[in-house]
């Protein structure tokens, strides 16, 4: 795979997982007792915090 | 990055199993401890910042951290170059020939506490600082930035008591740093579309 293909496919991943997102959005629409948006967000803010701490152990 | 902070967890003097778990909590201690100073003193300066914010529509601020979360989610993914406010390096190797192996574990420790001083591998860390600069949800840099450094010091230091057990870990570790970016960017371009869903599906 070159540059260019290896490029085109996280932007295919990138473009996948951003949809993901957009879905589950649409889910929480469904939800009439889970339509917190803060509370979610809050969830990601405070679990990615620590995640992108924890992931330095990969780091050079 | 463990290769690195290894050799302080391995001391000069040898391997010793007690030494190493001593340095390792004094690290990860060091390391916790200045991160949350470092957050109350910008949850402190940042406060004003976090009232100005409440003022907007929320739905606008969420769509504005999506597109954060996105561009960064691409800048992990390897898809956008750009620099950001950070050091090319993480810690002064020269450190290790100065000091005792505890004040080293101590010196460093404080130093990665500070993440603008440091390489931040992970680019997703600004869209976790910025979302608590608008204080989205309550939260404040001081809850973010103290878990960003317990994180960080917790996987570094056992990170560097397997390392001690076996030099290779270290390489083995480095193997999987292009995975580890592509975990973060996946997560982060999940949250972006998360986010920017709030504008037009309305959610708050």
């Amino acid at each position: 795979m070159n540059r260019q293909q290896s490029r085109l496919v996280r932007l295919v991943v990138l473009g996948l997982a951003g949809f993901a997102g957009h879905i589950t959005a649409w889910w929480i629409t469904l939800q009439s007792d889970y339509s917190n948006l803060t509370a979610v967000l809050g969830f990601c803010v405070v679990f990615g915090a620590f995640l992108s701490g924890f992931l330095s152990l990969w780091s050079p | 990055m463990v290769q690195t902070i290894g050799p302080v967890g391995y001391g000069r003097s040898g391997y010793s199993k007690i030494g190493a778990w001593k340095l390792a909590a004094i690290f990860c201690a060091a390391l916790t401890v200045c991160a949350l100073l470092i957050g109350l003193l910008l949850s402190i300066a940042t406060f004003p910042l976090g009232c100005l914010f409440q003022t907007f529509a929320e739905q606008k601020v969420y769509f504005a951290l999506g597109i954060i979360a996105l561009w960064l989610a691409a800048i992990d993914l390897g898809i956008l170059q750009f620099r950001l406010p950070e050091h090319p390096w993480q810690v002064p190797r020269h450190w290790v020939l100065k000091f005792s192996p505890p004040k080293l574990a101590l010196l460093y420790g404080t130093y990665l506490g500070v993440p603008m001083l440091t390489y931040i591998p992970h680019k997703t860390f600004f869209f976790v600082l910025a979302a608590s600069l608008t204080w989205v949800g309550g939260i404040s840099p001081l809850v973010t930035l103290g878990l960003y450094g317990a994180g960080r010091g917790i996987a570094i230091a056992l990170g560097t008591l397997f390392y001690v057990e076996d030099r290779r870990f270290g390489d083995v570790l480095l193997s999987k740093y292009s995975k580890s970016k592509l975990y973060s960017g996946v997560q982060f371009a999940w949250i972006g579309g998360l986010l920017m869903s709030a504008l037009p599906y309305g959610l708050s």
